[in-house]
């Protein structure tokens, strides 16, 4: 039935998309806030997945793992911040691209040396290892919709956090004006904490949750870095919302692209031909999205500011 | 006798956003002229040399050089044609010696900015020129100097000095004597004087006695809007520019 | 502590000089190493122009890179097989002549930076670093899915690509011909540097309304100098795809643009040769680390980060007494 395919792909695309959120929030948030890229967000990602592995194995509880993934990688944040990347915020985009990459190298050789080269593997429990109907004959993994739930949650948590509390406001009165946080009378040291810190908790989430769908293993962050940055560049860089939408279009773009071109380029070419052209153009799409983006919005569907 | 302006400024307007910065101006500029516009801050003098020079394209209305519609042209391009502006901040390449911002510009005057090979800081004919051009402000002593070292004055000449090195058929300068003290500010109303015999000049000044000493003619800003525009007298009398302007400096 | 002239005499006299003794001993390695080092410098160099002196942060420079080794390894691989390249209804034959090769790489290379840039440069600051990525992991997702030139797995070419009356086989012949290239790259950027090109160059980094106000359209500067730049990094992955005979998609990863950066600030960002000694420094670092632990990542790590934290001027501002009006007239 290719509609009840196209639709699975659809809720693909959708699960991709809201942990593609969960990695592009803090990303966003912590250029938004501090003005900082930090490359090293992937590494929050492996952080959280191996911690997830680690925990999951010692306790033999599946989301005691999940649970501590976002601990582990919100305490690796804590002190990363401290240590490293508060130096960075008042030095230029490139020291801040160098020696975050510089982070990376430290934290995946890091964790190879602890783990060893072999990939982890963190068990999804077989209540949630099945799959559920849905309406319209639909049947879908239950993890898979456990995802999206979770994206969705976060979404929306992040969304009240920022537009409701105190938190939010003081996050974007340092996103209008830096100096204006300041006269507010805020710790902006602890401020840029927090707001580090959390966005690396969600991305070592994001990392357990995917890491039990595929493996634990070093250099696994990165990839999804950059496609994060994809996701907050394509939504303007600072903003939630963007991100949202973004990880979303970046999501469902592949997700569709993939399963889609092939059979749009069967309409011109021989069998063979239409599979190779089109997934290779699907492997593509969402760079080729995101340059599109930025040629008729330079700075991003929901960007405000030029960065 | 009709005499042809060489800028013509016909019903310009920019805004930002609910500020009407610049409302269906019109102006001229003549030959042989100092023509100052003075205004309250944030009256619109900038945004209005912005528009005159490319930096800012105007919402409607027309910009002419000597007849010729340049409103949609590049401020690159306009440059080249020989609008030459100062800013209000100077802007001067400080990373670059005295001499290289001079060698800078002489090169963007003449074209070929894009040629990778001949060689720039050995080309005598700039050097040459670039030495004459720094004569004229007093700046010669300096001219292997870093820019970042000189002073804000120094670095007030210099722009003025890239800016007569365009061959320029107009001048507009954006408060050249802020900051300067009295013997600069002294040195730059004689050049002024000097210079407005070749090259017709449009000077935004907030310094009175300066204006009064310079101007030929004066037009005055209010709110984006052209209040008034005559001689001194004119000018000092005008019941209009009293209240809005002079007024408060009584 | 010496002149900067002095020291970088120095640099290409040791270049010169060490593996023409390795190879007294009969020691391949170091050559190779050398002829690494070389390879990689040009690549910095490239990259350089834009980053040092135009302040344009290209975090994509490997798809130039990887374009220049996919290019030379295309050729050779339709030459071997005897099979034409078909390009829509053209046919062209591959080759394996070098002079041929290194036009085609300047061509195509400069061609696809004239593509990028012409996209890339309407952005600015973090957007333009991201863009640029985004177009390397364009080339470098299609490396992957693309089949015909072994997809993920990379090419291999049985022999090098050939010179009339040189045996590029022979690893100091093949060293010196990079080396070669490494002194054209270098006058070349030397008359850029100086040129009225460079100077525009130079002066858009600081202050693009004050070059515009003088007559210069600064999108074509930046342009110009970011085709130029990718055409000498083209190059280099041309020369690195030959030293390894063999390609894969790695070339043009994202690591790949990292580490070219790297080097070029680990030498020095603003000097001409910073980058020849940063991949010197570079390589050997790796070597040397690799050699003493498994983990050597880990510590250049360290490195970096302590040289981006605490010594931004890169190495050669160590090495020579600063006089500061070199840094402004070339
Ligand atoms: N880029 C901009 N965006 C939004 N508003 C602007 C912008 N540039 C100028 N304005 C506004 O337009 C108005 C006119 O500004 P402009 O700089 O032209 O004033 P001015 O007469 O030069 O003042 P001053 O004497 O202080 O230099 C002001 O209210 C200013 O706040
Ligand atoms: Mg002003």
């Amino acid at each position: 039935m290719e509609f009840q395919l196209l639709i699975e792909q659809l809720l693909n695309g959708l699960q991709f998309g809201t942990m593609l959120f969960l990695m592009s929030a803090g990303l966003t948030l912590v250029f938004g806030v501090m003005g900082l890229i930090n490359l090293a967000h992937g590494s929050f990602y492996m952080i959280g997945a191996f911690g997830a592995a680690l925990l999951a194995e010692i306790t033999g509880s599946f989301f005691i793992g999940l649970m501590s993934s976002f601990i582990v990688a919100m305490f690796a944040g804590v002190i990363t911040e401290i240590l490293v990347i508060r130096k960075l915020y008042k030095k230029d985009h490139l020291d801040q691209v160098l020696a975050t990459f510089a982070l990376i190298l430290i934290f995946s050789e890091g964790i190879r040396w602890i783990f060893g080269a072999y990939p982890l593997y963190l068990n999804i429990p077989s209540e949630l290892n099945a799959s559920v109907s849905l309406p319209l004959e639909i049947i879908y993994s239950k993890y898979r919709l456990l995802i999206i739930a979770t994206g969705i949650l976060i979404a929306f948590f992040l969304y009240i956090l920022t537009s409701k509390t105190l938190l939010g406001i003081r996050i974007k009165a340092g996103q209008n004006d830096r100096e204006m946080i300041s006269v507010l009378g805020v710790n902006i040291k602890t401020l840029y904490t927090i707001v580090f810190a959390l966005g690396a908790a969600l991305a070592g989430l994001s990392g357990a949750l995917i890491g039990a769908i595929q493996s634990v293993e070093v250099g696994m962050g990165e990839p999804v870095l950059i496609l994060a940055f994809v996701v907050i560049i394509i939504g303007g860089i600072g903003s939630i919302k963007g991100a949202f939408v973004g990880a979303l279009l970046v999501g469902v773009t592949d997700t569709l692209g993939r399963f889609l071109l092939p059979e749009l380029f069967k309409l011109f070419f021989d069998n063979a031909d239409a599979n190779l052209i089109g997934s290779s153009i699907a492997s593509m799409s969402i760079y080729i999205l995101m340059a599109i983006v930025l040629i008729f919005k330079p700075s991003g569907l929901f960007g405000e500011r030029s960065a | 006798m009709m005499k042809k302006p060489v800028l013509k400024i016909d019903k310009l307007s920019k805004s930002f956003g609910a500020i009407k910065a610049n409302d269906n101006l019109n102006l001229n500029l003549f030959k042989n002229e100092i023509h100052a516009l003075i205004g309250p801050n944030g009256s619109g003098k900038s945004t209005l040399v912005k528009q005159i020079s490319g930096f800012l394209k105007q919402d409607s209305g027309k910009i002419y050089l000597e007849e010729i519609d340049i409103s949609n042209y590049s401020a690159e391009h306009r440059s080249r044609m020989g609008i030459a502006r100062s800013f209000q901040i100077s802007s001067v390449i400080n990373s670059f010696k005295v001499i290289d911002n001079l060698r800078l510009s002489l090169m963007g005057r003449d074209g070929g900015y894009l040629n990778p090979f001949n060689n720039i800081y050995t080309n005598k004919d700039y050097s040459d020129e670039a030495f004459d051009l720094l004569k004229i402000v007093d700046l010669t002593n300096k001219a292997n100097d870093l820019v970042s070292t000189l002073s804000h004055g120094d670095k007030r000449k210099l722009e003025i000095s890239l800016a007569l090195s365009m061959k320029p058929k107009l001048l507009l300068f954006d408060e050249p004597m802020a900051g300067l003290d009295k013997t600069s500010s002294q040195l730059m109303i004689d050049l002024f004087k000097r210079l407005k015999v070749k090259v017709p000049i449009l000077l935004i000044e907030h310094d009175m006695e300066s204006v009064f000493a310079l101007a030929d003619r004066i037009s005055v800003l209010d709110y984006g809007s052209l209040i008034a525009s005559g001689n001194e007298k004119e000018i000092k009398s005008n019941a209009k520019v009293q209240e809005v302007y002079l007024g408060d400096e009584n | 502590m010496m002149s900067e002239k002095k020291l970088n005499f120095l640099i290409l006299i040791f270049l010169f000089l060490v593996p023409l003794f390795s190879m007294l001993l009969n020691d391949i390695y170091i050559t190779t190493l050398f002829s690494k080092i070389v390879i990689l410098a040009i690549a910095g160099i490239g990259l350089n122009l834009i980053l040092g002196y135009g302040g344009m942060v290209s975090f994509g420079h490997a798809a130039f890179f990887g374009l220049g080794g996919y290019v030379t390894g295309i050729l050779a691989f339709h030459f071997n097989n005897y099979e034409p390249i078909q390009i829509l209804v053209f046919e062209f034959e591959g080759t394996n002549q070098l002079l041929f090769i290194w036009i085609f790489t300047l061509i195509f290379s400069s061609i696809l930076a004239l593509f990028i840039g012409y996209f890339s440069l309407r952005t600015t600051g973090v957007y333009f670093i991201m863009i640029t990525l985004a177009f390397a992991q364009m080339l470098y997702y299609f490396s992957i899915s693309w089949p015909t030139y072994g997809g993920e797995d990379g090419l291999s070419l049985s022999l090098r690509n050939q010179i009339p009356f040189l045996n590029t086989m022979d690893p100091i012949t093949f060293f010196y011909i990079c080396y070669v290239w490494l002194i054209i790259i270098i006058i070349l950027v030397k008359f850029i540097l100086n040129s009225p090109l460079g100077i525009s160059l130079k002066a858009c980094k600081e202050n693009e309304d004050r070059v515009r106000s003088v007559g210069i359209n600064p999108k074509k500067v930046k342009l110009i100098s970011f085709i130029i730049s990718g055409a000498i990094t083209g190059l280099a992955g041309s020369l690195y795809a030959d030293l390894n005979r063999f390609i894969s998609p790695t070339i043009l990863s994202w690591q790949m643009s990292g580490e070219i950066m790297i080097l070029v600030i680990l030498g020095g960002m603003f000097r001409l040769y910073g980058p020849i000694l940063g991949a010197f420094f570079y390589i050997i670092l790796e070597q040397f680390l690799g050699g003493i632990t498994e983990n050597w990542q880990f510590w250049l790590g360290f490195i970096i980060l302590l040289e981006v934290l605490y010594a931004k001027a890169g190495l050669m501002s160590f090495l020579i007494k600063d006089k500061y009006d070199e840094k402004t007239s070339s």
